[in-house]
């Protein structure tokens, strides 16, 4: 058939299926849409034709154009931004925890395991390691905050103060939990380093204040706050090695495939890991810095803690279980 | 006689195929368009968040009469700081034309692998792995050769704006099919370039008789030859003959003849169809 022909026969058809898509790009919901899969599909195997005759290139971009168009109204998403949050909460993001239980181990191990030597081999009179890792100036810093001597901070620090701090929590350690995620893409070295290096960093600050300072200050502010910040940190290690895992054994799948793959995953532990580290500056900014004297103190400020790493367990355990037929 | 398989080809046009069966084409954009747009929007961001700034600031004190120390402002140059790091891209990426301001000047978008429009998850994702594409890279503060600008920037919380040279992007980008970089290969997008373009199109006169290729084509090779005569007649008829003796293991023939020969082939691919 040449190429005159078959356009007279159709054009009619293309305008109409023209003047449709413009039509729902404007206001998707305002228009009839029943016929749209039907003529994608005609559409579609015009293209098909055309490319197959080898009708001018100008014909064939046409309908590949309009092929695009309507594709992009047939696969829109159509959930409400609500309910996507909820179910991302209540089952996406515990799920992938308990899926990549392995990964979350190995980003505990990583964590604890530096921290722990460095706190149990160091003593007042054995500050080798802790000299090696905290410098003069951050040492001067932890005296300044924690020190014997220092007046503990006790009803926040004004309103100016603690808003300042929430914004400088949420911009440096959400900025921390995306650079340890995106940098796992590189065979997951970059999540290993990150978490392996903030570990050792906290390790030598909780020493350095058990020889030194005020251990219950230290113990007083961080511990509300470290359920959530610590948690996230490990999470997002865990979508880090997630991704640079999968270029190491990417199985059957070529590596673009298996980056592609492991991306699925990943994504709703880095997302869960964000919002828990804006929950932590919350804490961090509005909570941590008050004393609860009537309350118990630093004592009363632990517990808070301790209750904020069982409730993580139980939602990290026993979320989002039971089965539903929808998905 | 197609001395290269058309899979392992580098083009500018790939092709994704849809669940309709059908295949498109989608026009990528390489590195250099996108860097200049990156270049362009990092100025754009900078200018953008000071903007914001001062507004929200000059929104807080003189028409909510705000009175407060210096410390909020701190606290709302910072949270605006880490928008606009993280979600200046993803804002416009996910807009109605799918591009931040860099890239529209620059006639790019950014769409999901088959065409259509990112999903926010995607653009998400994209704009996160910015932080590993930007490797080489560092922190500002490191930049600053002088020990006080280098304590002055730490303490107001600019500090840790990245720095990077985009070296593991361009990396990716030049040694995958659809020029993406680590981001876009996670997230399943590939940024193409918005315009269709519209080929001109001058034909020479056709043959009077078509005549049967000598040797078998492949599809390929024939759409090559239609779009040869199709268009023929934009160039001079030196650059013709040149182009057309390219072809010569096919026709065996020089010269003037050689076109000749390759708008006969034309006209039997159309007649036969």
């Amino acid at each position: 058939m040449q190429e005159k022909i078959f356009e007279e026969i159709n054009a009619a058809r293309w305008r109409e299926f023209d003047a449709l898509l413009t039509a729902a790009e404007k206001n998707f919901s305002g228009v009839d849409l029943t016929l749209l899969p039907e003529l994608l599909q005609r559409q579609s195997s015009d293209l098909a034709l055309a490319r197959h005759r080898m009708y001018g290139a100008n014909m064939c971009e046409y309908l590949n154009d309009q092929v695009i168009r309507g594709y992009k109204l047939v696969q829109r998403e159509n959930t409400g931004l609500w309910a996507r949050v909820m179910s991302f909460f209540l089952k996406d993001f515990p799920r992938a925890m308990r899926k990549e239980w392995r990964l979350h181990v190995l980003g505990w191990l990583v964590c604890l395991v530096p921290a722990l030597l460095i706190i149990f081999s160091s003593g007042p009179d054995n500050m080798e390691w802790v000299n090696s890792v905290l410098d003069e100036p951050s040492k001067m810093q932890m005296e300044s905050m924690y020190g014997k001597d220092t007046e503990s901070l006790k009803d926040g620090r004004g309103d100016g103060g603690d808003f300042m701090m929430f914004g400088f929590y949420i911009w440096n350690n959400i900025s921390i939990d995306f650079q340890i995620f995106a940098c796992g893409v590189l065979f997951g070295l970059g999540s290993l380093y990150f978490l392996f290096h903030n570990a050792l960093f906290f390790g030598a600050i909780i020493a350095y204040i058990s020889a030194y300072g005020a251990p219950e200050k230290l113990y007083g502010f961080v511990s509300s706050h470290a359920p959530p910040e610590l948690w996230a940190m490990v999470i997002s290690g865990m979508a880090g090695m997630k991704l640079g895992f999968c270029l190491l054994t990417p199985g059957r799948r070529s590596r673009p495939a298996a980056l592609l793959h492991a991306g699925k995953t990943a994504v709703p532990l880095i997302m869960g890991a964000a919002a828990m580290t804006l929950l932590a500056a919350f804490i961090e900014g509005f909570w941590s810095a008050n004393e609860f004297e009537s309350l118990g103190g630093w004592r009363f400020k632990v517990w808070v803690g301790i209750a904020g790493w069982i409730a993580f367990f139980v939602y990290f355990m026993f979320c989002g279980r039971e089965k539903n037929l929808e998905t | 006689m197609l001395h290269n398989p058309p899979n392992n080809r580098i083009d500018t046009l790939q092709s994704v195929e849809m669940a309709e069966g059908v295949e498109v084409k989608t026009p990528v954009a390489g590195a250099f368009p996108r860097a200049m747009a990156l270049l362009l929007d990092s100025i754009f961001m900078m200018l953008l968040f000071f903007a914001f700034v001062m507004l929200l600031v000059f929104l807080l004190f003189n028409v909510f009469h705000f009175k407060g120390g210096g410390e909020v402002i701190g606290g709302i140059f910072l949270i605006t700081l880490f928008i606009f790091i993280w979600f200046y891209n993803f804002f416009f990426e996910r807009g109605k034309k799918a591009a931040t301001w860099g890239k529209r000047i620059y006639g790019l978008k950014v769409v999901s692998i088959d065409g259509t429009r990112a999903t926010g998850r995607q653009i998400f994702v994209r704009n996160i792995l910015r932080a590993a594409d930007y490797l080489p890279g560092v922190p500002l503060y490191l930049l600053l050769s002088n020990e006080d600008a280098a304590m002055l920037v730490m303490a107001t919380g600019v500090g840790m704006i990245p720095v990077g040279s985009y070296g593991i992007g361009l990396f990716s980008c030049l040694f995958t099919k659809r020029f993406q970089r680590v981001g876009d290969l996670v997230a399943n997008t590939v940024v193409i370039h918005t315009k269709t373009q519209v080929h001109a199109v001058s034909p020479i006169k056709a043959p009077d008789l078509p005549k049967m290729p000598r040797l078998q084509l492949i599809r390929e090779e024939e759409v090559a030859i239609r779009s040869f005569c199709e268009r023929a007649g934009i160039w001079s008829e030196e650059r013709r003959i040149e182009m057309a003796q390219h072809a010569e293991e096919l026709t065996q023939k020089q010269g003037v003849e050689a076109v000749e020969e390759l708008a006969a082939y034309s006209r039997w691919i159309v007649d036969r169809s």
